[in-house]
C-alpha cells in the first residue's frame, strides 16, 4: 500500500477548526453523511454509499460439506477485497493491514455474534449444508470503511434468498427460482457497526471522512499521538453491544466510550430500520415484477450523465444464408483453392511422425551487414 | 554485427527487414514455418502427440479417467484442456502457478475446442447420470518460439485423433466397473480445427500481415503472444480473436481469411499423413 | 448467398447510461449500463509503480478484473487479457515513462455484451481521467441467429437463441478493427457482415462518448 501524507498545515487547520466545534465538510460532531442502499437485480446483492463511500456486497451460495464439528449447521464464509479501484494508494492482489482488519471486523459482527440461524442453513446432517458467502468489494474509499461494510454485510445478508431444495431418499433436488420461490435467511438480530473519530481524546465524530480518519490516526510532528484514535461500535437492533474495536492512542475516561455507545445505538436503530425499509419496498416492488438493476442507481441529470435511448442506425437488411451444407462447404473451398498449387510438401518421414516442408529452398535471405548501413548513415 | 545492430536500433532492423519483403528468419510474408508432427510420442499416457513448428515444440498428452457426470448435465462427459508454460520454454516465464499468458492460451484453447463442437461430450457418456469419461489433455509447451496456439490445437487434434476408448461394462445393481482394454473405438470427431496465427504490423502506412509468426515477430508487434488468432473447423470460422498489434483493415482480413484456410487444409493433411503412417506401422507390427 | 433487399431496417443499440466520475477517489471512473448489463470502471495514473515492473519506454498498463462474487477463474483473467491489449494500443503510454495506469474493473450487472460493455465503460473513464490517447475506441457486440439475421447488442433472450456471438472493437480514426473475439461458428461471409454491421453502429457509440464530453467541457469552458 502507497502511504497518504498529510501535510503539518493541514493537520493543524482540521484540529483547530475541530475545537472551535466545525467539521471540514459542515457536518456536526454527531451528524452522519448521506446513507444510500441500492439493489442488483439478483438476490443479496447491493451497493451502499455513505457519502461518496461506496461498498458493493453479493452474497452467493453453494451445497457443501459441513464441518465435522458442526455436522449440522451452514457455513457462513466473508471475503473483503479492496482493489485499486477504491483508490490509488492500494495495490492490486494484495491483501493490505486495511482488508484483513476489516475482514475480522466484519467476522465478529457478523459470524461471531451468531446473527444467522446456521442451523437452517441445513440440508442433510453431515453431508449437505448451504455455504454463504459473502463478497464485499469496495469501489471507492472515502473513509467510514467500516461502518459501510458492515451496512452493505447486512443488507446482502438480508436481501438474500436461496433456492429451496426437496430431499428424496439420498438424492437432494436444488429448484430454480422459477420453479420454487426462493427462501430468504433467517436473521436472530441485525448487528451494525458505527465509526467514531476521536480527536484530542475528547471529541467524538461520528462518520469520519477519509480526511479525518488519517489525521486522527497519524502521528504529530514530535511523533506522539495526542490522544487520537478510532473506535468501532456494533450494536444491534436492540441496543445489545455486539462488537467493540479501539485502535489509535489510550482513551483516559471510560466516559468516552459510554458517551459513543448510547449514541450508536440511536444511530444503528435508524439504521436497521433503513435496511427493513429498502428491503421491503424492493420485495414489494419486486413483487409488481419491476425490473431491478444496478442501472437504475446511475443518476439522470447530472452534468458527467448522459442518458440515451434512442440508438438507431439504419442499415440495409441482410441474412447470411449460412445454412448451406456443410459438404457444399468444402467443395467450394477445394475448388477456390485448387488452382494455386501449394508451395508445401507433405511428407511422412520417421515412424509415427509426418511433415510439413517447404518445396522449394526459395530462402529469401538478405544478410544486411553493418558495413552498409554505415554507408548509408555516411 | 548484425546482432549488435538489432540491440541497438531493434526498431530499424525490424523495419530494415520489413521494407525488404522478407522476415529476419528469411522467410516471406506469407510464408509458414515447417512442421514435424509425431504421434504417440508417450507411451504411459492413453494419447499423446509431439509438434515441432518452426522453434515452437509443444507436447501434448490425454490421459483417461472414469467419473460421475454433473447433476445438471448427466449425458455428458468432460473433456479438461490446460496448457502449460514452464519457465523451460522461455525467460518470460516464472516458476510457480500459472502465469496469465499460460491462463489465457488455455482459455483460448479450450475456447476453440468447445466451440468447433469436434467433440461431441454426450459420446463421452457411458452410463447417463452415473458414468462418463474424463479427458485431461494436459498441453507442455518445451520451447516457444511463437504461434503457440497453433501448435496447441495441432497436437491437441492429433491425440484425440489417436485416442482409443476402451469399453466399460457397468453393472447398475453391484455397481460394478469392468474395463477392456481389448475392445477399443475411436473417438468420433466433428471436423478437425486448425488454428492459425498472425502477427500485424505497421510499417510506414500499410499493414503487414505475417503469418506464423516467431516469438520475436511477436515481440516486435507488441503483443503478448499472437496479434490475431483464425481457428477453421470444415470450412467454418469457429474462433477469431484480435488482441493488439496493428489496427486492422478490410483487404488485409480477407487475405488472412484465405491465408488460414489453405492452412487448415495443409495441417488436416499433416495430421492424415502421421496418423496413417503411424497406424500402418502399429497394424504391421 | 445473400439475400438482396435494398430497404433499410431500423437498428437498435440497447439505452446507454453512464456517468463519469462515479468514484471521487480515482482519477477517472465511469459507470457504464447498455440495456441491463452495467459496468463500473475506474482508471488511476500514472502512478509510481515498483521498480521493476517500470519501463523506460512506456507506462505500465496494469488491468484488473473483479467478478461480482465467487473466486476468480481462468475466464477472468482473459477478459483481462482482451482489455489489456486494447487499452495499451489506445493509450499514448510513451508520454508517460517509468509510471503505471491501473484500470480496474467491477462487474455489477451480465445481461449479455458483457465485455464491450466493459471496453465501453473503460473508454469513458480513461477519456475521464484525462490520459493521453491515440484514439478513443468503441465495442459491439452482435449475434447471428440459426436463420443467419445479425442481431446487434444482443438482450440475454436473443443470446439463447444464437449460436455464435462477436464483439468488434473499432478505434475513432479510420474506423479500424482493434480487437475482436468470437464465440461459436459461422461462415467467412456472416463474419465480414457481422464486421461491418458493427462498424456502422460503432459510429452511435462515439457520438454517445462525444455528447458525454461536449456535455461538460461545455461548462468547464
Amino acid at each position: 500500500m502507497r502511504d497518504i501524507f498529510i501535510s503539518n498545515c493541514e493537520k493543524s487547520f482540521s484540529n483547530k477548526i475541530l475545537s472551535e466545534g466545525y467539521r471540514l465538510d459542515g457536518r456536526n460532531y454527531n451528524e452522519s453523511r448521506q446513507l444510500s442502499i441500492s439493489f442488483g437485480s439478483e438476490y443479496g446483492s447491493c451497493i451502499v454509499s455513505l457519502g461518496e463511500t461506496k461498498v458493493l456486497a453479493q452474497v452467493s451460495c453453494e451445497v457443501t460439506q459441513p464441518k465435522q464439528i458442526r455436522p449440522n449447521e451452514g457455513i457462513l464464509y466473508i471475503n473483503v477485497e479492496i482493489s485499486p479501484m477504491a483508490g490509488p494508494q492500494f495495490e492490486a492482489n494484495r491483501q493490505t493491514d486495511l482488508s484483513v482488519y476489516l475482514n475480522r471486523l466484519l467476522e465478529k459482527c457478523y459470524k461471531d455474534s451468531k446473527c444467522i440461524d446456521l442451523e437452517s442453513l441445513c440440508i442433510v446432517v453431515e453431508e449437505k449444508v448451504w455455504s454463504l458467502r459473502v463478497d464485499i468489494k469496495v469501489l471507492n474509499h472515502d473513509g467510514n470503511l467500516i461502518e459501510c461494510a458492515s451496512i452493505a454485510t447486512l443488507t446482502s445478508l438480508a436481501h438474500f434468498k436461496r433456492p429451496d431444495v426437496t430431499r428424496s431418499g439420498d438424492s437432494v433436488i436444488i429448484h430454480t427460482l422459477a420453479e420454487k420461490d426462493p427462501i430468504p435467511t433467517v436473521l436472530f438480530h441485525y448487528p451494525v457497526c458505527a465509526t467514531f473519530a476521536i480527536f484530542d481524546g475528547d471529541i467524538l465524530l461520528s462518520d469520519p471522512s477519509f480526511f479525518e480518519e488519517s489525521v486522527c490516526t497519524s502521528s504529530t510532528e514530535e511523533g506522539i499521538n495526542s490522544g487520537g484514535g478510532v473506535l468501532v461500535i456494533g450494536l444491534n437492533q436492540y441496543k445489545e453491544l455486539c462488537l467493540l474495536d479501539h485502535s489509535g492512542a489510550a482513551i483516559n475516561s471510560s466516559k468516552l466510550v459510554h458517551k459513543a455507545i448510547t449514541s450508536a445505538a440511536d444511530k444503528c436503530k435508524e439504521i436497521v430500520d433503513m435496511i427493513k425499509k429498502s428491503i421491503v419496498s424492493d420485495d414489494t416492488l419486486r413483487q409488481k415484477r419491476v425490473k431491478i438493476n444496478f442501472a437504475d442507481m446511475i443518476t439522470q441529470h447530472h452534468l458527467l450523465a448522459l442518458t440515451r435511448k434512442d440508438l438507431n442506425i439504419k442499415l440495409k437488411s441482410y441474412n447470411v444464408d449460412d445454412n448451406r451444407s456443410e459438404i457444399d462447404g468444402m467443395d467450394t473451398d477445394h475448388d477456390l483453392s485448387d488452382p494455386e498449387p501449394s508451395k508445401y510438401d507433405v511428407v511422412a518421414s520417421a515412424p509415427h511422425t509426418a511433415e510439413i516442408q517447404t518445396k522449394k529452398e526459395s530462402s529469401k535471405w538478405i544478410e544486411i551487414s553493418s558495413d552498409s548501413e554505415e554507408d548509408e548513415k555516411e | 554485427m548484425s546482432e549488435v545492430y538489432k540491440l541497438i536500433h531493434p526498431v530499424k532492423f525490424f523495419n530494415d527487414y520489413i521494407s525488404k519483403n522478407v522476415r529476419p528468419d528469411g522467410r516471406s510474408f506469407s510464408e509458414q514455418r515447417n512442421i514435424k508432427l509425431n504421434v504417440d510420442a508417450i507411451k504411459t499416457a492413453d494419447a499423446s502427440a509431439l509438434i515441432k513448428c518452426g522453434n515452437t515444440s509443444v507436447i501434448c498428452g490425454i490421459k483417461l479417467e472414469l467419473a460421475t457426470p454433473k447433476a445438471e448435465e448427466p449425458n455428458k462427459g468432460f473433456l479438461i484442456t490446460n496448457v502449460e508454460l514452464p519457465p523451460l520454454c522461455s525467460s518470460k516465464y516464472r516458476p510457480g502457478p500459472p502465469s496469465d499468458s499460460a491462463q489465457v492460451t488455455s482459455n483460448i484453447v479450450s475456447d476453440i475446442i468447445n466451440n468447433s463442437k469436434c467433440v461431441d461430450l454426450t459420446d463421452l457418456c457411458i452410463v447417463p447420470d452415473k458414468l462418463a469419461w474424463v479427458l485431461y489433455c494436459d498441453m507442455l509447451c518445451l520451447d516457444n518460439g511463437g504461434s503457440l496456439v497453433d501448435a496447441c490445437i495441432i497436437t491437441l487434434m492429433a491425440s484425440l485423433k489417436t485416442l482409443r476408448l476402451p469399453t466399460v461394462t457397468y453393472d447398475p445393481e453391484t455397481e460394478d466397473i469392468k474395463v477392456d482394454t481389448n475392445v477399443q473405438t475411436k473417438l468420433k470427431l466433428n471436423g478437425l480445427p486448425i488454428a492459425t496465427s498472425f502477427a500485424i504490423y505497421k510499417y510506414m502506412d500499410r499493414n503487414v500481415t505475417l503469418v506464423d509468426p516467431s516469438s520475436y515477430e511477436e515481440d516486435m508487434c507488441g503483443g503478448l503472444g499472437a496479434n490475431l488468432i483464425l481457428c477453421y473447423n470444415k470450412g467454418f470460422l469457429c474462433s477469431s480473436q484480435k488482441f493488439g498489434g496493428s489496427n486492422f483493415s478490410v483487404d488485409c482480413e480477407e487475405k488472412a481469411l484465405k491465408i488460414a484456410k489453405e492452412r487448415a487444409q495443409l495441417a488436416e493433411e499433416v495430421i492424415d499423413v502421421c496418423i496413417k503412417n503411424y497406424e500402418s506401422k502399429t497394424n504391421t507390427v | 448467398m445473400i439475400t438482396d433487399n435494398d430497404e433499410l431496417k431500423d437498428f437498435k443499440l440497447r439505452p446507454m447510461k453512464c456517468e463519469c466520475n462515479y468514484l471521487n477517489r480515482s482519477d477517472g471512473s465511469a459507470i457504464l449500463s447498455q440495456g441491463q448489463t452495467v459496468a463500473v470502471v475506474s482508471v488511476n495514473g500514472p502512478l509510481d509503480i515498483k521498480m521493476q515492473s517500470q519501463s523506460i519506454g512506456k507506462a505500465t498498463l496494469e488491468v484488473l478484473f473483479s467478478s461480482k462474487g465467487g473466486k476468480p477463474s481462468i475466464g477472468d483473467r482473459y477478459k483481462e487479457h482482451v482489455i489489456r491489449q486494447t487499452c495499451e494500443s489506445a493509450i499514448l503510454g510513451c508520454l508517460y515513462p517509468r509510471t503505471g495506469i491501473t484500470v480496474t474493473i467491477q462487474e455489477l450487472e451480465d445481461y449479455g455484451g458483457f465485455l464491450a460493455c466493459c471496453l465501453n465503460a473503460c473508454c469513458l473513464a480513461l477519456l475521464n481521467a484525462g490520459l493521453a490517447m491515440r484514439h478513443t475506441f468503441a465495442a459491439v457486440s452482435c449475434a447471428i441467429d440459426e436463420q443467419g439475421n445479425i442481431q446487434l447488442d444482443p438482450a440475454p433472450a436473443q443470446l439463447e437463441t444464437s449460436r455464435a456471438t462477436m464483439t468488434f472493437v473499432f478505434e475513432s480514426r479510420e474506423k479500424s478493427l482493434v480487437t475482436a473475439f468470437t464465440d461459436g461458428s459461422y461462415s467467412d461471409s456472416a463474419y465480414s457482415e457481422a464486421m461491418e454491421r458493427c462498424r456502422s453502429a460503432s459510429d452511435l457509440v462515439f457520438q454517445f462518448y462525444k455528447q458525454i464530453v461536449s456535455k461538460y467541457s461545455y461548462v468547464i469552458g
